[in-house]
């Protein structure tokens, strides 16, 4: 069943016109790769699914209905959609426990017992039970980013979204969060993952999209696009991460 | 429901120029007095020689948690008693107010010089510069730049400072406000037109701070 | 012939002193405290996206810091009783006018500290689906008020000092309880001395307790805006 329908998606920054018209369908338990250059509209294209910027034409439609444009609507969208971003964004006035359970308590309206056994949940499935109590002022950076998915994972979301969630991470911390995003692909779980680590995009993703000047220049499954590319700007983008090996 | 009449205000023009004359002055005389004398305080706060070091934080520290209010009247009432000379009110107001600023200024200055990185420090020694040199040719005209703000911030605080100078009955613009409130009953425009007056004269210096 | 200094009958009347620096602090506390209410309505409405609302509160906030506090304080004891043909005590003028000065200085503090904290924790509080309002008061606001408190604690001593204004319009607080006992003592010099440096002493404590605050604030690993 398709999750997400998206059609001529169109999104412009001033005079830039960043995403021209992207048409896009997610079935559920599909795990797709978003890669593409800098500037080629990867995480514009992701946070106009969950509406963190609205786009400028174009429909995006949850479980076939369209989307409409009133807060009261986006603020529902939002509880369905999670994102996990670059910049992990915890909040540091709070526990690791306390950023889990935030969105129960506050947008769920759950009780605080009920809110914290289930954040414990979530923590103890990313491998952070024993640092529910600590501030994220003390917890490093692949620690972080493993607290920032429990976060969006205690929503229940039918979709996550995870903008580049190891670029800002130091090599040796990459693997844990790779890690988690991984058994969260085994689990069945509906993604879309903007990423540069190739490697782990064509291990686990069931579909591969190449951004280029704001559309979607290649698809298809990670042996078409990662190994055998048929366009010549994806075979130049992938030449230039030779690390790549399979 | 109040009649707001200008004409009574405007009929003492003379006695707001007045005013005005008197707040410019004793602007300018605190302005000088207090921005000049905040710089070598401010260069002995920065100083580690602890003759230059603890005076100058004694000035600051006192003048800075004293009110100004007190300050001029103690000028005004307390000092005569130990000099054998008379305090004007203008040298009084023009004391307490200098000397605050001063004290306030001292610490822009000191913050400033810090904030120049120590390396402009090792350049200027390299070349075989004093101390003095050094702070003169390198690192004042660096920290100037970026102290612009706060001593902006000091002037506009030293004119409305000057307010307090009519609490020793020196005729500036509030003192004459009070004057043509009393002889014609119209407190509401004689304070409302001082208010505006000020308001008029700080408005393009507090835009000069954004 | 060297002035005798004589303490005594400043002494002598240390009660007079001593409810004068109550009063003082009354006026300080009191004005605080509206003043920081006062001062984070002015923020949002400054903050807000209709001109309805952020017009009129900029406007406010500009008057009350272009012109001079005493101008202020004149204006709410001698002009607002007639505009408004209310009674008006000093201690009430004492109030009003360093209620809405400080909310003035307060609002532009809070607005800074709101708009330090980064994007980040507004997409953050955002993705999973909270409101604009959730957002600010549990994300948001938090984190900038505790960046804020610095300032905070700075303006509160210096309302404490722009308090000895009153004197001026006749409430007795230290320094007109300082005036009276001159005035009875025929000794300025050693009453307004030792006004000098009660106030002196009391700020100063206030200030250490600040700065020590102050470090500790920033030793938890928090920005803080001036």
């Amino acid at each position: 069943m398709t999750i997400l329908g998206v059609r001529g998606l169109t999104k412009r920054f001033g005079g830039n016109e960043v995403l021209r018209g992207i048409d896009l369908d997610v079935e559920k338990g599909e795990r797709i790769a978003v890669l593409g250059a800098s500037g080629s509209g990867k995480s514009t294209l992701l946070r106009c699914l969950n509406f963190m910027e609205m786009p400028d034409a174009g429909t995006v439609a949850l479980d076939g209905r369209v989307v409409g444009r009133r807060e009261a609507e986006l603020v529902q969208v939002r509880q369905r959609v999670g994102m996990v971003f670059q910049q992990f964004n915890l909040f540091p006035h709070m526990t690791a426990l306390g950023n889990v359970m935030e969105g129960l308590r506050t947008v769920r309206r759950m009780g605080r017992a009920e809110a914290a056994a289930r954040a414990e949940q979530e923590l103890a499935r990313v491998g952070l039970a024993d640092k529910a109590g600590h501030y994220p002022a003390h917890l490093s950076g692949g620690q972080k980013q493993r607290v920032a998915i429990a976060r969006a994972l205690a929503m229940d979301p039918e979709l996550l979204l995870f903008d580049e969630p190891t670029s800002a991470l130091d090599p040796e911390l990459v693997g844990e969060v790779l890690g988690v995003i991984r058994s969260l692909a085994e689990e069945g779980r509906t993604m879309l993952l903007v990423t540069h680590e190739l490697g782990f995009a064509y291990h686990v993703a069931t579909r591969v999209l190449f951004l280029a000047d704001g559309t979607i220049h290649e698809q298809g499954s990670p042996d078409e696009v990662l190994k055998h590319p048929r366009r010549e700007r994806t075979q130049a983008f992938l030449a230039r991460h030779k690390e790549f090996s399979l | 429901m109040h009649q707001w009449d200008f004409s009574s205000v405007l009929d003492n023009t003379d006695a707001l120029a007045a005013g005005a004359v008197g707040t410019l002055r004793i602007f300018a005389i605190c302005l000088v007095a207090g921005l000049g004398l905040g710089l070598p305080v401010g260069l002995c706060r920065y100083s580690r020689r602890r003759l230059f070091y603890w005076p100058s934080t004694a000035f600051v520290e006192f003048f800075r948690n004293t009110p100004v209010l007190v300050q001029i009247i103690w000028f005004y009432f307390a000092l005569p008693i130990l000099v054998p000379f008379s305090i004007s009110p203008l040298a009084a107001a023009s004391l307490g107010i200098s000397l605050n600023s001063a004290a306030f200024s001292a610490e822009i200055y000191r913050a400033g010089i810090q904030s120049i990185d120590r390396g402009q420090w090792d350049g200027a020694r390299a070349l075989g510069m004093t101390w003095l040199q050094a702070m003169r040719r390198i690192i004042l005209p660096q920290a100037l730049k970026r102290m612009t703000p706060a001593l902006t911030n000091r002037a506009i605080e030293i004119f409305k400072m000057s307010t307090l100078a009519s609490a020793v009955a020196y005729v500036e613009l509030l003192q004459q406000a009070k004057l043509i409130a009393s002889l014609n009953f119209n407190p509401i425009e004689a304070y409302t037109a001082v208010a505006v007056i000020f308001f008029v004269f700080l408005w393009p210096l507090v835009q000069l701070t954004y | 012939m060297a002035y005798q200094w004589d303490f005594t009958p400043v002494f002598a009347n240390a009660d007079l002193l001593a409810q004068g620096l109550v009063n003082t602090l009354k006026v300080t506390g009191v004005s605080l405290s509206c003043g920081l209410a006062l001062g984070l309505g002015l923020a949002l409405l400054r903050l807000s996206r209709w001109r309805l609302a952020s017009w009129p509160a900029g406007f406010v906030i500009e008057v009350f810091r272009t012109t001079p506090p005493l101008v202020q304080l004149f204006w709410f004891f001698f002009a607002l009783p007639l505009v408004a043909g209310i009674e008006m005590t000093p201690f009430m003028a004492a109030i009003v006018t360093f209620s809405i000065q400080s909310a003035a200085f307060f609002a532009e503090v809070f607005r800074a500290g709101i708009v330090s904290v980064e994007r980040g924790q507004w997409d953050a509080a955002r993705a999973i689906g909270m409101t604009h309002g959730q957002a600010l008061r549990r994300i948001v606001l938090p984190q900038a008020v505790k960046r804020m408190i610095p300032a905070f604690m700075e303006r509160a001593i210096e309302l404490m000092k722009t308090t000895t204004l009153v004197a001026t319009i006749a409430y007795a607080d230290l320094l007109f309880a300082a005036n009276e006992i001159a005035q009875k003592t025929f000794r300025p010099l050693e009453t307004f001395t030792v006004a000098a440096l009660i106030y002196f002493v009391v700020i100063t404590a206030f200030s250490l307790m600040a700065r020590r605050l102050e470090r500790r604030l920033s030793v938890s690993g928090e920005s803080t805006v001036h």
